[in-house]
């Protein structure tokens, strides 16, 4: 802590310098001896990023609230606001009310079946090829297979769904361009002139869409119920993706974790939580003040621009002792940030959780070991980290 | 995720090591090697006629020894059967289907540690202090549980390491001093704890002002609801801002019982790890069952999480 001053220029704390891009860990690390929250003039931006203090925050919606965007930049170009993680009590709670009962844990255990053959045939592919492009073959062909399953809407190909979902955040990013927010625009029109009329039946889709939700309490008015569809589709897909691309990485990294899973599979689904916590696809979500508020004892002014560093709040080793080690059996895990916390935690995450157990039983069971076959190519996205290529070679277990 | 696969293991040796605790030792019946464990791992017993009771028991053998596990078990008179059915009815030559080893309460490598165990809550220690010495790491144990006769293994413990263990049965020394053990943080040493609820708390207090990570609990049973032997009771919450007032029964959630009455909440996780249902509590005590509350924050009772805890107070009052 000593030499702040010296050793801390603005370009040394800004989280979009290409340092803390290419490689975010170190800087995380650099961060939090700083103090409990750390203002960077250049971008206007108090950062947040210990453990203890990312909760307190995320459990204070009263002071840090989400209805002013929940993003680095909150576009000028988009005039509707997501209605789930965009707006703060009451209308949140009612949305969230009407959708939670089709997130429950029980209610997403009837996609398991589909989860888990969408898992057999992923894998069957990525056997065959022996080598290939992680993120193309594994990442975002769960998280397309198991959206389709939940909300009905089946999507023009996997890289669309991919390149719609990775726009939505990236349009909101300090480098967000208009071809990102066109993209999202694109998508919303295909969503509405393509995807809804060809949904089944029965699907939470049209629940939303037609009903209004499981109570009929989402507005009818204006695009409400689109947004609300539309906002949790797109949720669902770049996030289990990138998590999917880290996971894989991770256990290149660390075979000895590898073998202990394909030991002990009873540890998969811990194994999800620490690889969450490890490989959080989210680096930040934003809150903003409206009055002066506390983080940790220091006062933030009203109208901050609060970033809650998920990621690095998963690196924290006061909370996580160890904490740039992957450790399977990691006893407090669970505790990770990577879903958030509070009242807006990730309503898919009974779902994602679901496509990463899924994924890694399939893969436990037929990849002896996973191995590099080219360059890992780190996607230039500033709100999630993850891959855009991840080239590997897999060595088959006995049997596979 | 297809069930966790299970192991047919028999029981070869069945001893009493104190008052009401018996040491079971479970091997392959072939006597194969069985899977590999760490210190601090349990395993699940399915017990009962039906195999219906799934208990939980920590691994109290060496993990070297690949040809059997020992748990020891305690028989509780409250507990609901799975502890009395090891004790008064399974012999040797049973059968028992058990879980792979899991470890929820795995040992860091430290240079120091303090081990802290009452009564049953020993039996993870074992392995643990094995392994602490091994890695020549300094560590002391103490010892805590109603009275000598009920403490498993405790004569053994001090023959083989004399000063570095200190027992105490509460009918001679009183309750274990927490306080005057874990004073001060002590840089690079890690606590480990496992007993009952009351000692879990106790120590989490004495432990307020040390870094975080520097404690390490084992409750018995993951739900602090199960083996506790406190039953649930019935109680009133009364919903300040919607103006309802609802009887939570015995074997329902706070949660649930709103949900169901419209009151607007919000959850996600059921399992209180997530906080997505925090709620203000206005009067009465809660009784926290949740992982999201620090022990500050428990005590001073704002808030609670009501998915999974309930009252101590015959009626909560909560600003929802
Ligand atoms: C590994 C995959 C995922 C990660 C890491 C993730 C992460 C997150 C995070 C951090 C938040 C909180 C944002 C905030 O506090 O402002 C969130 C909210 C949300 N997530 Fe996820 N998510 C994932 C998968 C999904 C899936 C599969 C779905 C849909 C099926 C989904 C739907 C949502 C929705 C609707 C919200 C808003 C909840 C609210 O505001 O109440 N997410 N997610
Ligand atoms: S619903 Fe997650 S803590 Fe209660």
């Amino acid at each position: 802590m000593a030499n702040l001053a010296s050793t801390t220029d603005h370009t040394d704390l800004d989280p979009y310098s290409a340092q803390a891009q290419a490689d975010p860990f170190p800087y995380y690390d650099s961060l939090r001896d700083l103090g409990p929250t750390v203002y960077v003039p250049g971008r206007d931006v108090w950062l947040v990023p210990g453990h203890a203090e990312a909760v307190q925050v995320l459990r204070n919606h009263t002071d840090f609230v989400s209805g002013d965007g929940v993003t680095f930049e909150v576009p000028t170009t988009r005039t509707e606001r997501y209605p789930l993680i965009e707006n703060d009590p009451p209308l949140h709670n009612v949305i969230r009310r009407s959708l939670q009962p089709s997130f429950t844990k029980t209610a997403i255990e009837a996609f398991r079946p589909g989860v888990e053959s969408a898992a057999t045939a992923i894998v069957d592919r990525a056997v065959s090829l022996r080598e290939f492009d992680a993120v193309q073959v594994l990442a975002q062909e769960m998280p397309d297979q198991a959206m389709t399953l939940l909300t009905g809407i089946t999507p023009p190909s996997a890289q669309t769904l991919a390149d719609w979902s990775d726009a939505t955040s990236r349009g909101e990013e300090p480098a967000g361009t208009e071809e990102h927010a066109a993209l999202v625009m694109e998508s919303i029109t295909w969503l509405v002139s393509e995807g809804l009329p060809n949904m089944p039946e029965h699907c939470l889709g049209r629940l939303i869409v037609e009903s209004g939700g499981n109570d009929g309490n989402i507005d009818g008015e204006g695009s409400h119920r689109l947004m609300s569809l539309a906002s949790l589709w797109l949720a669902g897909i770049d996030s289990t993706g990138a998590l999917l691309g880290n996971a894989i990485n991770a256990f290149i990294d660390h075979p000895d974790q590898w073998d202990l899973l394909r030991r002990r599979p009873d540890l998969i689904p811990n194994a999800a939580e620490e690889l969450l916590r490890y490989g959080a696809p989210f680096r930040a979500f934003f809150r903003r003040t409206r009055a002066a508020a506390d983080i940790g004892g220091v006062e933030v002014p009203p109208g901050a621009r609060v970033a809650v560093m998920l990621a690095a709040a998963n690196r924290d080793p006061r909370q996580f002792p160890d904490p740039h080690r992957l450790d399977v059996t990691r006893e407090n895990a669970k505790t990770h940030l990577a879903f958030g916390n509070a009242l807006h935690v990730c309503l898919g995450s009974p779902l994602a959780r679901m496509e990463v157990t899924s994924l890694l039983t399939e893969l436990t069971r037929r990849v002896e070991r996973f191995e590099r076959a080219g360059e890992a190519v780190r996607s230039p996205s500033q709100t999630v980290h993850k891959f855009e290529t991840l080239p590997v070679s897999v060595v088959l277990a006995e049997g596979a | 995720m297809p069930t966790p696969e299970t192991l047919d293991l028999v029981v070869t040796r069945k001893e009493p090591v104190a008052v009401d605790v018996v040491k079971l030792t479970l091997a392959r019946r072939d006597g194969g090697p069985l899977p590999t464990w760490e210190p601090g791992a349990h395993l699940d017993l399915h017990l009962g006629d039906d195999l219906a009771v799934v208990r939980q028991y920590s691994l109290c053998s060496q993990p070297a020894d690949r040809t059997c596990y020992e748990v020891a078990v305690l028989r509780e008179p409250e507990g609901r059967g799975g502890s009395a059915y090891v004790v008064d009815r399974l012999n040797v030559g049973d059968t028992v289907p058990v879980s792979l080893p899991r470890n929820h309460f795995a040992l860091e490598p430290s240079p120091r540690y303090v081990f802290v165990a009452g009564g049953i809550g020993i039996t993870p220690m074992l392995p643990m202090i094995e392994a602490a010495e091994a890695g020549g790491a300094e560590w002391t144990l103490l010892y805590g549980g109603r009275t000598r006769s009920s403490m498993a293994f405790a004569d053994d413990l001090v023959a083989r390491w004399g000063t570095k263990v200190t027992v105490q049965p509460a009918d001679e020394h009183g309750l274990l001093d927490l306080a005057a053990l874990l004073d001060a943080p002590s840089p690079g040493t890690v606590v480990y704890c496992c007993g009952p609820e009351p000692l879990l708390h106790a120590i989490e207090a004495a432990c307020w002002s040390w870094p975080a990570g520097s404690l390490h609990i084992e409750r018995f049973a993951p739900a602090p609801t199960s083996d506790s032997g406190v039953e649930d009771t019935e109680f009133e919450v009364e919903f300040a801002q919607s103006g309802v007032t609802l009887t939570v029964p015995a074997d329902r959630s706070i949660m649930a019982v709103a949900d169901e009455a419209d009151i607007p909440i919000v959850y996600s996780c059921e399992e209180g790890t997530c906080g997505s249902c925090e709620v203000a509590v206005l009067l009465g005590e809660p009784d926290h069952r949740d992982s999201v509350l620090s022990a500050q924050e428990r005590e001073a009772s704002a808030t609670m999480m009501i998915c999974v805890s309930r009252a101590r107070s015959a009626r909560l009052v909560l600003d929802v």
